[in-house]
């Protein structure tokens, strides 16, 4: 046989074994579905183009310019404005309040929902009402707990006739108290939940192997409960980076900036003068709970126990 | 039943805080600048024909008005709009209430301009004067005025008072509201450590020897020393420091910030001393904290420094008329009969009453049509009867400083009956003791320079920082920030 | 664990009764002493909004009303003009909720049911945005919403929520527990996308849209920072910020404050009551499996 026939007959056989590259395509992905996807994930894609990642990169932009103070007009200065921000004492002093309002508020609520989902988590009858009585604190918005909060630590009529809002070292405390209120509902519930899912027969086990009922806590329950615990514990430490209201509402960011969180900061830089340095510490906001979930993730995942020990 | 005691409230303080004008204050004992002199603008700049022919069956104009205040002052003005509206049938006013204080309303203002989404007319700060004269969005209320056949010079009789909202010769407000920093004291007290309740203390030396007096006596705090840059600004006025350069901004543009002097060290040093020794009550500047009244009506303190705007709290906290339970504070004697307020000019580091024009104004926009920037002056013509500006003073608590209100019968019997009026009264004539030859400075940056004050005053009283580095820090800060606005707005 | 050899089996049984009596009553005592705990806020804020504010006032902030009014309610209900504060946190609400259901559920579909190429890239991008809230967000996004003339209107207050990956992931989680003979079955009977979708998938995964939808009525409801920051004028205040300004003005009227908080607090109260399940179901998606 000649080269050119051999090489045509390999052609053909290959042809014959790998259909060609448009009907691979065509069959992997129906051109119907793509387009019926293309159709269904557009508008969501739409949102969050507008509305996430373009704000996303306007941010990066807007962080190495200046405006002048109307909005009128712009001019270029470098990203080493987004550098100083972030290392200013501006925006540290802003993160490190974040910082504490998180340490305030994420142990508590573990704590505290723990022990209210292990108490109401038995047969005892009645006990749906002290379920709902529990979870009832998620049912508030922000801005009523905090209002709520108002009536209880204002200096000037509050209950509880304290003057915690007006002293510098107290005030942060004394705001996250109504998140830590409200964490309880949260954490409650999730608890509970996890609770519910730890099989019986695990620690029926562990009773007759002996375990004592504190003993069965934390050799059996809490590793059952450890990814509940870790999904928790990134839930609440977001929420609290996020905590806007009960600052809004009870101090104005407190006496002499005692209460002015990364994000109370941030609203407070949304002027056109303003809003290059508010940008770059929104920036800052955005790569902090990036990096704070994603080592979440990572250290307590090493901790989690799945399946029977 | 009687009405509860209404200016405790929080609200009340908030306002009387949010009117309480920040910007530096300096009577610089330079020549004065040339600022009043009217000329470069004309009545052509005020479209006022616009309304008197405007047809009414077209319907009404709205005038949108943003502003913050608080408790009477707001009272005051939303009835002031429902009267003026009441009263004619081409203009309807709408008094828009935007943020919980001065600086919220500023910055919507100025979120608002590129797109051109302002309203009619609005109600900024004083010291943010500069700004708003930069932003080209305002139509001076001098050009309204001579289009009414008005002079500015009869309505505002006050020189200090004009050259203050004076900008290269041109006056920018339409209406004014006037206040000033006095102090207030706690009379009874005084005559119960010896001193004459009719002599509160004129310079800081006589401050001290009077709160030793108290403590004495078991006054534990005698002095509520607000961390107020306002104060800083009187105190630094009084001795003839320009806050920042170039004429206190008067002469040109500021470049730079020139508070960091031996005299200011000399007052932060003063109050340090204080402090040492146990004689003043530290407060920070927040919105909405209201130590320093109940300071006063709780007698831990028996000496306040503050806008003369709560001269109404402080009747109310300390008259004797009401109950004690309604402040809600514990420590509150049961017997407040005894405590008898009194107010004085404000204390100086040498002389007293050196204090420069603080207070609200009202601007005009040139952004809306012709015929609403009519109707707004009309509104704002109405604000300056007579007997609107009475109502300002009798009920908002701000100083006359229109022509004819001072000597109007209500006023002066306002003064002579009235216990707050009396402490008002203190602050007009402290109003008109103010050497018009140095108005206060005039910074772009405005915000950013107090801010920087507080946080030196905060860092001194608070956080235990040395003065030297307090001072220094701040002024760099200060001047920084008066540089980047020059850049920012360089056109 | 010791017991007397000598006792009848009678006396011990019933003494094991009583101490499993005796236990259930411990674990009755903290579970109301938490109760207690839980609502006292609550418990405060109910008694200052039914106390008359002077008398409440004198008598030192008390643990029972005193002088009890109930008026105070309807009075902090039209003093502070919560019946337009509520309808314009409604009609927002509702918007966000509807927008954020159907756009879940049609992206939900997609990333369920359709091969189309980039599929992981898509669900990736959708799952990022949760790292990206609206308090991040917030300084361009409100560039964009006033530069689009957006500030004080329905638009400006729901648009950036229309979308959601929370739910786009649960009710995905929902199809994926359709049956595949299900779909097969329905593909051989000529049924297209969108009357499986509408026939088949939503009412199987009813549970945990219903779970979605709950979950985000209540968040959209509750919402803070964004109708804050992007309306100037009065007129379009939600209900939860005309509560902030109201409910923290003066002390004197704190008492109309905290009952403005019971009135904008109860409609929730009410929803966590009748949906109670689906909260929780919607709560705990992410943290427990199945």
């Amino acid at each position: 046989m000649s080269t050119d026939a051999l090489g045509e007959a390999t052609v053909a056989v290959e042809a014959i074994r790998r259909p060609p590259l448009a009907r691979r395509l065509k069959e992997r992905y129906p051109p119907g579905e793509s387009l019926a996807a293309l159709v269904c994930l557009a508008p969501s894609l739409l949102v969050f183009a507008i509305f996430c990642y373009y704000p996303l990169y306007k941010l990066f932009v807007d962080s190495a310019q200046r405006s002048n103070s109307f909005g009128t007009s712009t001019r270029y200065v470098g990203y080493g404005q987004l550098r100083d921000v972030l290392t200013s004492s501006d925006f540290l002093s802003g993160l490190g309040h974040s910082l504490v309002y998180v340490v305030y508020t994420v142990p508590v609520g573990l704590v505290l929902g723990t022990l209210l989902a292990v108490a109401a988590h038995r047969r005892l009858r009645g006990i749906k009402i002290f379920q709902t009585i529990f979870s009832s604190t998620v049912a508030t918005s922000i801005a009523v707990a905090s209002v709520i909060f108002f009536s209880l630590l204002n200096p000037a009529s509050g209950l509880l006739k304290s003057n915690l809002l007006n002293e510098p070292k107290w005030a942060l405390f004394a705001v996250s108290w109504v998140s830590m209120w409200q964490n309880i509902g949260l954490s409650f519930i999730i608890v509970l939940a996890g609770l519910q899912a730890v099989p019986e027969e695990l620690l029926e086990a562990a009773t007759l192997d002996g375990y004592g009922p504190v003993r069965r806590f934390f050799k059996v329950t809490v590793p059952m409960l450890s990814p509940v615990l870790m999904f928790l514990t990134v839930v609440l430490v977001v929420v609290a980076m996020q905590a806007y209201a009960p600052i809004d509402i009870l101090t104005q960011g407190g006496p002499a900036g005692s209460t002015e969180t990364l994000l109370y900061k941030i609203v407070q830089h949304q002027d056109p003068a303003q809003a290059s340095t508010g940008a770059a510490m929104s920036i800052g906001l955005f790569g902090v709970t990036l990096v704070i979930t994603l080592l979440q993730y990572v250290m307590l995942n090493r901790r989690v126990h799945y399946g029977e020990q | 039943m009687r009405r509860p005691l209404k200016a405790v409230s929080s609200v009340a303080l908030v306002a009387v805080l949010a009117v309480t004008a920040a910007a530096c204050g300096s009577s610089s004992k330079k020549a004065g600048t040339n600022t009043d002199t009217g000329g470069s603008v004309t009545a052509a700049d005020c479209p006022v024909q616009a309304l008197t022919s405007y047809d009414a069956s077209k319907g009404r104009i709205k005038v949108p008005l943003w502003y913050s205040l608080t408790g009477e002052s707001k009272n005051a003005l939303t009835e002031m709009a429902a009267s003026y509206n009441k009263s004619q049938s081409k203009v309807t006013v709408q008094p828009q209430l935007v943020g919980k204080s001065y600086d919220e309303v500023l910055a919507k203002y100025l979120q608002g301009i590129p797109s051109k989404q302002l309203p009619a007319g609005a109600y900024i700060e004083d010291n943010k004067m500069q700004t708003m004269v930069d932003s080209k969005t305002v139509v001076p209320g001098e050009a309204c005025m001579e289009a009414s056949g008005l002079s500015l010079a009869t309505l505002y009789p006050s020189q200090a008072v004009r050259n203050y909202y004076t900008v290269q010769g041109v006056f920018y407000p339409a209406v004014l509201n006037v206040s000033e920093p006095i102090l207030y004291y706690n009379k009874t007290l005084f005559k119960k450590a010896g001193l004459d309740p009719n002599k509160p203390p004129q310079t800081f030396a006589e401050i001290r020897a009077d709160a030793l007096a108290l403590k004495k006596v078991g006054v534990s705090k005698p002095f509520a020393f607000k961390l107020d840059p306002w104060f800083i600004e009187s105190w630094l006025g009084g001795e003839g420091v320009d806050v920042v350069n170039n004429g206190n901004g008067r002469t040109a543009r500021a470049t730079a910030a020139t508070f960091a002097t031996p005299q200011l060290k000399q007052i932060l040093t003063f109050w340090k001393q204080m402090q040492a020794d146990g004689l003043i009550d530290v407060i920070p500047k927040t919105s909405g904290n209201i130590n320093q009244y109940l300071d006063l009506s709780s007698q831990k303190s028996a000496m306040l420094v503050e806008t003369s705007t709560a001269a109404t709290n402080i009747k109310a906290f300390l008259g004797g008329t009401l109950k004690p339970s309604d402040l809600g504070v514990g420590g509150v004697p049961k017997d407040l009969k005894q405590i008898v307020p009194g107010a004085g000019p404000i204390p100086g580091v040498t002389t007293p009453g050196q204090a420069r024009v603080s207070g609200g104004a009202f601007y005009i926009m040139n952004t809306t049509a012709p015929v609403v920037q009519a109707a707004t002056w009309d509104f704002m013509k109405y604000m300056l009867q007579i007997q609107q500006q009475v109502k300002w003073h009798l009920q908002g608590s701000y100083l006359p400083a229109v022509k004819g209100v001072s000597a109007d019968p209500q006023v002066q019997n306002f003064w002579k009956t009235d216990l707050a009026g009396g402490m008002l009264k203190v602050g007009y004539d402290e109003l008109n003791s103010i050497n018009p030859r140095h108005p206060g400075a005039l910074i772009g940056a405005y915000s950013d320079y107090e801010t920087a004050l507080r946080k030196m005053l905060e860092g001194i009283y608070i956080n235990g920082q040395s003065i030297d580095s307090a001072m220094s820090t701040a002024q760099s800060t200060a001047t920084k920030a008066i540089d980047t606005y020059n850049q920012d707005n360089a056109n | 664990m010791a017991s007397s050899s000598a006792a009848p089996p009678v006396r011990s049984e019933s003494s094991r009764r009583s101490r499993l009596r005796l236990r259930q009553a411990g674990w009755y005592v903290l579970l109301v002493a938490l109760a207690l705990v839980v609502l006292f806020p609550i418990y405060v804020t109910v008694i200052r909004a039914v106390s008359s504010p002077v008398a409440y006032a004198e008598k030192g902030y008390p643990l029972y009303p005193v002088s009890p009014q109930w008026g105070a309610f309807r009075t902090a209900f039209n003093l502070g003009g919560f019946a337009h504060a509520m309808t314009v946190s409604l009609v927002m609400t509702l918007l966000i909720t509807f927008g954020q259901v159907a756009t879940s559920i049609m992206a939900a579909y997609a990333f369920a049911f359709l091969r189309f190429p980039f599929r992981r890239l898509a669900f990736a991008l959708f799952m990022a945005t949760l790292m990206l809230p609206i308090e991040v967000t917030l300084i361009p996004n409100l560039q964009t919403v006033r530069d689009w003339g957006w500030f004080n209107s329905y638009p400006g207050l729901a648009a950036p929520f229309m979308a959601a990956a929370l739910g786009t992931f649960l009710i995905r989680q929902g199809f994926m527990g359709v049956p595949s003979e299900l779909r097969d079955a329905a593909r051989l009977d000529g049924f297209g996308h969108f009357r499986f979708l509408t026939r088949v998938a939503v009412p199987l995964a009813r549970p945990v849209i219903a779970a979605f939808t709950v979950i985000s009525f209540l968040a959209a409801w509750n919402q803070y920072l964004w109708p804050q920051s992007s309306t100037t004028q009065e007129s379009w205040q939600t209900a939860q910020i005309r509560l902030a300004t109201f409910g923290s003005a003066n002390a004197q009227t704190l008492n109309l404050g905290v009952a403005a908080a019971v009135v904008v607090a109860l409609p929730i109260f009410a929803l966590l009551l009748i949906f109670q399940r689906q909260i929780v179901r919607g709560l705990t998606a992410g943290a427990v499996k199945g």
